[in-house]
């Protein structure tokens, strides 16, 4: 049980710090206001007490498919309000204020999102035992790893910054939005609007999918060692997407700064 | 010419409309039950090369996840009611899967046939 406490708090809820981490590292809690941060708190907090009540009522709609749609909804959401909001963020460091509006919306709906499941499992686990003290123990545990892996990762982000490899900053940003998002072909399969193929290749002698590392791996970048066509073809399109917007926005700002100063814009 | 036209059309649209559904339609239905945190009948024989429904219901009072890394599947089953899981097609051989909340106890095996009698 302790075990798989922290198994399941680092499947739901390692996305959420890593996403926090991009955050940080790059500028972006600077802006916003300690009002501001409540504020998600609250919406965030809300939205996760809601999801819960509502997910069984989610799962009877459309015949069984309701939870599987509004989480590829929420998904897609988040995917493109990050994408062509935050995205600029990470390259030029100087989010608007409608941009941040959709950066804030994202954080909100990723949390709900992702911590609403964790919350089913633990009233499964609260209501059905007396192992409290176990169930502590693993989100101390799970908690713990989260901090640690979080403190490392927002290390090499902040020192990939200050040594300009902006495109290998934008490059993890790009893989952890992209594994996001392919999410989205699992759920489809599991209700059949998406047609299911063989998987294109099995690295689970490697990395197995069940192991620690593939749930770290997964929270990164959306790692899968059966992966199918139809993953990996929304994988390599949503990678493309982010690559020319980086190279469309990098030409721009480097003409730009030409036509001032002369400077440079590096990658 | 123009109202036959019209009429061709529309039966066409009809079989493009109906298509997805008769295919659906025809989608083999096997059901497992999860009572006191065990997956029962353990083992599932589905036909290989071949989509199929999986009906599980909860008799449990409380939520259970279904997850199998071999069948990339993974949904949360409320207590007292029936989900719904498409997998497949798939290849001869055993795919695992488990409760995710009660690995210990709610396991399963499902054995994908060639040969598969009804």
């Amino acid at each position: 049980m302790l075990i798989n406490t922290v198994i399941l708090f680092l499947k739901d809820l390692l996305p959420i710090f890593i996403l926090f981490c991009f955050l940080k590292a790059n500028n972006t809690s600077v802006i916003i206001s300690k009002k501001t941060i409540i504020l998600i708190l609250s919406v965030s907090t809300f939205g996760i007490i809601a999801t819960f009540k509502l997910l069984p009522s989610m799962n009877e709609l459309w015949e069984g498919i309701g939870i599987e749609v509004i989480q590829t909804i929420e998904i897609l959401l988040v995917y493109f309000f990050l994408v062509f909001s935050y995205s600029s963020t990470a390259v030029n460091k100087h989010p608007s204020v409608s941009k941040l509006y959709f950066i804030l919306s994202a954080i909100v709906i990723f949390i709900a999102l992702n911590a609403s499941v964790f919350i089913v499992f633990l009233d499964s686990y609260i209501t059905n035992t007396d192992s409290i003290k176990n169930i502590i123990a693993g989100l101390a545990i799970g908690l713990g790893i989260c901090l640690s892996f979080s403190s490392l990762f927002i290390f090499l982000l902040f020192w990939l910054n200050k040594k300009k490899y902006y495109l290998v900053t934008y490059s993890f940003w790009a893989f952890f939005l992209t594994g996001q998002v392919s999410q989205v072909i699992s759920l489809m399969q599991q209700v059949d609007i998406i047609q299911s193929s063989e998987a294109l290749w099995d690295s689970s002698t490697l990395v197995e999918d069940k192991s620690e590392y593939g749930h770290l791996l997964n929270s990164l970048f959306g790692y899968e060692a059966r992966p199918s066509s139809e993953l990996i073809t929304l994988y390599l399109g949503s990678l493309l997407v982010f690559y020319i917007y980086f190279f469309i926005h990098n030409r721009d700002k480097s003409s730009e700064a030409k036509n001032s100063d002369g400077g440079n814009y590096g990658l | 010419m123009m109202i036959r036209r019209c009429n061709l059309l529309s039966h066409v649209w009809l079989v493009l409309i109906l298509l997805p559904f008769t295919l659906w339609a025809k989608t083999k239905e096997f059901h497992l039950t999860i009572e006191n945190h065990v997956f029962t009948p353990s083992e599932l024989k589905v036909p290989a090369n071949e989509k199929v429904k999986l009906i599980i219901y909860n008799k449990d009072k409380v939520a259970e996840e279904f997850d199998s890394f071999d069948l990339n599947r993974e949904k949360v089953l409320f207590p007292g009611k029936k989900t719904t899981i498409f997998i497949g097609p798939l290849q001869e051989g055993i795919y695992e899967y488990f409760g995710e909340y009660n690995p210990n106890t709610a396991r399963g095996i499902i054995l994908v046939e060639v040969n598969h009698a009804d």
